[in-house]
């Protein structure tokens, strides 16, 4: 709160030059539009709402921060006005009272500012109860206001004609009002209504509330009120002659009142001002252009001279840092890029992240009083410039962000680590969150392990750094813990922050190599390290324990860290640690290249879990390419999303599930890869990583659509066909409707109505066993050969389903989209079916094609089979048979078959069959006792 | 007796009563609330108000008047009179005659109320 308090006095400190510049102009531009000055009054609450600020050299203001938040850990507290002969009075007044008592627990400047907090909260309160309690008695009163027309009341406890309300702003007039008086009260209320004078004179207040403690600000406030009524009376009168403004004017004075009270609300007609504003109509002249051009010229730049703070640079000019540890410290922020200063006794920090993004410049004082000048030759001599690209080595890396501390007595804060030549060590701890406007140097860093691979730079580079005690703030305070940081720096230099609990670092590596990974979590860190040319190692260490890293490589030299995969036996950590392995069988989760996989490009690989336990998969998978015994990551493998497919597998019978899954990539070179995917068991902690090796031997060139329409069936019957389970199924078949296209160069971008069939046959029918319709939108790319596809996406399921068709439709196509016509789905349906038929030619069939739902089917329970046999015939999933009376065909190697089911109701007998198709032989045969539903062994 | 003050919000309240009366409160504060622009609570706490003055009379939900429209306006010219003509009948019709033109019919009939 403390906090919030120094940066609210700050701003109003700012916000007051302005408010002091708008009065200088009211006074100069009085004939000037009064819209103009409430427009000025709206900067001033910007300024004060938004902490902000743009930086400008134009700036007027002194100082953007007259009192620095550290002010309360300064050993000689100063302040900077921005104003030498201000700074020149007041420092001396304040280092002379409020210096801390080196055996003091309290600096005396940090308990005035807590009771100044405190009296400000208290303040900020009243105003506001004050506020809300006039409003809600006003309100209360105006009950009973009878309506005239409109919004128009009426009430015997108006004195003076008001507006009240925020969303249904009513207009209140007295009863006895003059009819002649009335018209011109009502055109003024109804002029604060257009204005929003009704939203803008709370917000006012509101704003005024929380810097009550600033006088100048009541002042415009006031005079903000003013302007208002003087702007709303202008906007009247502009269009009344002079008779009417005398009548005007009249209704001014009948109206008003003798009000003192500063409010929030109402906005009364008679408030205030009436003998300013009676002058104000009678004298109203339109302002001639010149006027308005010159006062908004001088209004723009007093707007960038103090809306604006001063350029930090400025800053540092005419410093002298005495005496604190703290000698200067500064940090700028400019969006995305920013300058960075800390000075301590003896070394300045100056990191420019600018345009030139990681130039890191750092030079050491040689003595500890320095002026801005000496400083900036001191600087100017040792800087360095650093490249940042990602070669760089982690000890010239020597600035970088740490980490931002959420929780604890620091909260909002952040740390910076700073490394300089000799691998001393900085920790700098950023103030403010919100303005990054202050940084504290905490303290050295007692021991520095840096761990770095060259080889695998892009992947791992990673720090340890432990903190056991510190000087803190210029003061005795010893850090209350021991702590450890952790953190790595990803490729473009930035670095991934840790969180609580569990993070790992590395991606990339090399798994033929190994790898060395960290673990860190609340209680301990966890190291595992391998050497491919030395044995195994483990490392762990508690929090607060060095990560002595060299014992595996040479000291100070440059190490290939390693790691070989972890057993889950070997695991002793087993809470929140992830674990790597490579299981092919894996308690009966076996991983395996699925039959349909072929060599023309494409793998299918499926996971089978015969656990009864449900297994959880990741969407991360990787795909390497070994080469020479190494496994390098591929950047581009196209390949399709991760889904489950819904065939249950059960291991004992029992009724839990698990999932059978099949993933399909293409490859464009032959050789060797390997594939990795993560997956949990439910129940289980860890993950685990499972892979498998498997050789491409030769890649066909696919032939690619010559036209859209071509293409889009094309990636239709591609897309679909792995999504469904096939057994029995003999054709494919599509549909699609183009709503409309998008053309930029190369890319086609298409709007489309999609369905996808597949069709078998089952009891006298050639019938759509699965299928679905989905709008899609897919993106060609138009090449010498063909239409190449490179991006297909569907609306979401569920819940997401309507935003994402809003997401991926312009407006024009969605009515369509949503509201499925008839005629189109006739239209898929007729695209679909003429696949069937083809296919029927061409095999010399018949049969009528239906779709799935156009089928009758005879339940087992329609029958007299029980509800209970019937769903335990289910469950049998060893059986591949309908789960109703009839039978379905099915192509194996060229043969096809029959599988039938059949009902004996004499013998209680559920009867499936397998036939040939040809011979009608029966070559299997399982019978279930209907009445049980036991299958019935011999 | 004294008839009991009514204040103008009241008197256009009362004015919507007389002219319905004997009214549910429920239908009279549909009634203000159309024509008054009034909330059901505000008609409720007015009716409550008013029958705590002896004005109106709320029995099982049924609303009617214990003052008359003519009792009302007759206490409002009292008021006025001795307010503003210090107590002088004449004065007051003097002063209303001069500005309306006022019949004698007019005149008579004022006297009547005031009378009353």
């Amino acid at each position: 709160m403390e906090d919030i308090f120094i940066s609210l006095l700050n701003i109003s400190i700012t916000a007051s030059y302005l408010v002091l510049a708008v009065i200088l102009l009211r006074l100069i531009f009085r004939k000037a539009p009064k819209w103009l000055f409430c427009l000025l009054w709206t900067l001033v609450g910007f300024r004060l709402v938004f902490p902000f600020s743009l930086e400008s050299a134009l700036s007027l203001i002194p100082s953007a921060e007259t009192v620095p938040p550290t002010i309360i850990y300064q050993t000689s507290p100063h302040i900077n006005s921005g104003i030498p002969a201000v700074n020149n009075v007041v420092n001396p007044i304040i280092s002379e009272s409020f210096s801390p008592e080196p055996a003091a627990s309290a600096n005396p400047l940090q308990i005035i500012t807590i009771l100044a907090s405190w009296v400000w909260i208290t303040g900020l309160i009243v105003m506001l109860a004050y506020a809300l309690i006039s409003f809600l008695r006003l309100r209360h009163r105006m009950a009973t206001a009878t309506l005239l027309s409109g919004n128009i009341y009426q009430s015997e406890f108006v004195q003076s004609p008001f507006v009240l309300g925020l969303v249904k702003p009513k207009i209140y007039l007295p009863y006895n009002i003059d009819k002649n008086d009335m018209g011109h009260v009502v055109a003024h209320e109804k002029a604060h209504l257009k204005r929003k004078d009704h939203l803008i004179k709370p917000l006012a207040f509101l704003i005024l509330s929380v810097y009550w403690f600033n006088p100048v600000l009541w002042a415009a406030y006031v005079l903000l009120c003013r302007d208002i009524e003087l702007a709303c009376d202008e906007r009247v009168i502009r269009e009344l002659d002079t008779e009417e403004r005398k009548d005007y004017s009249t209704a001014l004075l009948n109206c008003s009142v003798n009000r003192r009270m500063i409010a929030a609300c109402p906005l009364a007609f008679g408030e205030v001002g009436v003998k300013e504003r009676i002058k104000g109509v009678m004298n109203y002249k339109k302002p001639t252009f010149w006027i308005i051009l010159i006062a908004v010229v001088v209004s723009i730049i007093a707007t960038v001279c103090f809306m604006t703070n001063p350029k930090s640079d400025t800053d540092i000019s005419g410093k002298v840092f005495i005496g604190s540890q703290i000698k200067y410290n500064y940090v700028k922020n400019l969006g995305i890029s920013g300058i960075q200063y800390c000075i301590t006794d003896d070394m300045v920090l100056y990191s420019f992240t600018g345009d030139n993004p990681g130039v890191v410049r750092l030079g050491k004082l040689e003595k500890s009083d320095v002026t801005a000048e000496e400083l900036t030759n001191q600087i100017k001599g040792q800087e360095k410039e650093y490249p940042n690209n990602p070669t760089y080595s982690f000890k010239s890396l020597k600035a970088a962000y740490v980490t931002e501390n959420k929780s604890g007595p620091e909260k909002r804060s952040r740390y910076y680590v700073v490394i300089d030549e000799d691998n001393a060590v900085l920790l700098v701890s950023m103030y403010d969150y919100l303005t990054m406007n202050e940084a504290d140097y905490i303290g050295n860093v007692e021991q520095i392990d840096v761990v770095e691979d060259a080889d695998y730079r892009n992947a791992f580079s990673s720090l340890i750094i432990r903190i056991t005690k510190s000087d803190y703030m210029g003061t005795d305070q010893v850090l209350e813990s021991v702590q450890t940081y952790y953190w790595d720096f990803d490729e473009n230099g930035g670095s991934t922050e840790l969180t609580d609990g569990l993070t790992c670092s590395t991606e990339g590596f090399d798994m033929s190599e190994g790898k060395i990974e960290i673990f860190l979590n609340k209680e301990l860190v966890w190291v595992i390290a391998y050497d491919k040319e030395t044995e195994t190692k483990k490392f762990d260490f508690s929090l607060g324990e060095t990560a002595t890293l060299r014992d595996t490589g040479k000291s100070g030299e440059t190490t290939c860290y390693t790691f070989d995969f972890i057993t889950k036996e070997d695991i002793e950590y087993t809470d929140n640690l992830v674990q790597k392995a490579v299981y092919t069988d894996y308690n009966g989760i076996n991983v395996y290249l699925s039959d349909n996989s072929s060599l023309d490009g494409s793998i299918g690989y499926a996971v089978d879990n015969r656990t009864d336990k449900a297994i959880e998969y990741g969407d991360e998978y990787i795909v390497y390419s070994i080469i020479d015994g190494k496994a390098i990551k591929c950047d581009e493998v196209t390949g399709r999303t991760w889904w489950d497919m819904v065939l249950y597998q059960m291991s004992n019978n029992s009724t839990e599930y698990s999932s059978f899954g099949t993933d399909v990539y293409e490859f464009s070179d032959p050789g060797v890869y390997r594939f990795e995917k993560s997956f949990s068991i439910v129940g289980e902690k860890g993950k685990y990583k499972m892979s498998f090796d498997f050789e491409i031997t030769e890649v066909s060139e696919p032939v690619l659509p010559q036209t859209i329409d071509e293409a889009v069936s094309q990636a239709i019957l591609e897309d679909n066909k792995p999504k469904y389970y096939d057994f029995g199924t003999e054709c494919s078949g599509e549909g699609h409707i183009i709503l409309g296209s998008d053309v930029d160069g190369t890319e086609h971008k298409v709007y489309l109505l999609t369905q996808y069939s597949q069709f078998g046959f089952e009891n006298g029918y050639f019938m759509e066993k699965a299928g679905g319709t989905v709008p899609a939108v897919m993106t060609f790319r138009k090449t010498a050969e063909g239409y190449e596809l490179s991006d297909t996406e569907y609306p979401l399921d569920g819940s997401g389903y309507a935003p994402s068709i809003k997401k991926m439709f312009p407006v024009k196509y969605r009515n369509r989209v949503n509201n499925a016509t008839e005629e189109d789905s006739d239209s898929l349906w007729a695209q679909c079916k003429a696949y069937a038929q083809a296919y029927l030619d061409e095999i010399g069939r018949d049969e009528e094609i239906r779709t799935y739902s156009q089928v009758e089917r005879t339940l087992l329970t329609d029958v007299g089979v029980s509800v209970e046999v019937s769903n335990k015939f289910i469950s049998y999933k060893q059986l591949p048979y309908n789960y109703d009376i009839g039978y379905y065909e099915a192509l194996e190697n060229g043969v096809r078959y029959v599988y039938r089911v059949s009902y004996d109701k004499n013998a209680d007998r559920i009867i499936c069959t397998k036939e040939a198709y040809d011979t009608k032989e029966i070559i299997e045969k399982t019978e279930i006792d209907s009445l049980t539903g036991e299958i019935i062994t011999d | 007796m004294q008839t009991p003050k009514i204040f103008e919000s009241e008197y256009r309240f009362c004015l919507i009563l007389w002219e319905n009366e004997p009214v549910s409160s429920r239908v009279l504060s549909e009634l203000c609330k159309e024509r008054l622009g009034w909330s059901k609570t505000t008609t409720y706490t007015v009716i409550k108000r008013l029958s705590d003055r002896g004005v109106v009379k709320n029995e099982n939900t049924i609303v009617t008047s214990l003052v008359s429209k003519d009792e009302a306006q007759k206490a409002e010219i009292d008021e006025l009179v001795e307010k503003k003509f210090e107590g002088s009948l004449p004065a007051f019709i003097a002063a209303f005659a001069k500005s309306k033109k006022l019949s004698q019919e007019d005149i008579d009939e004022i006297r009547r109320i005031i009378d009353k």
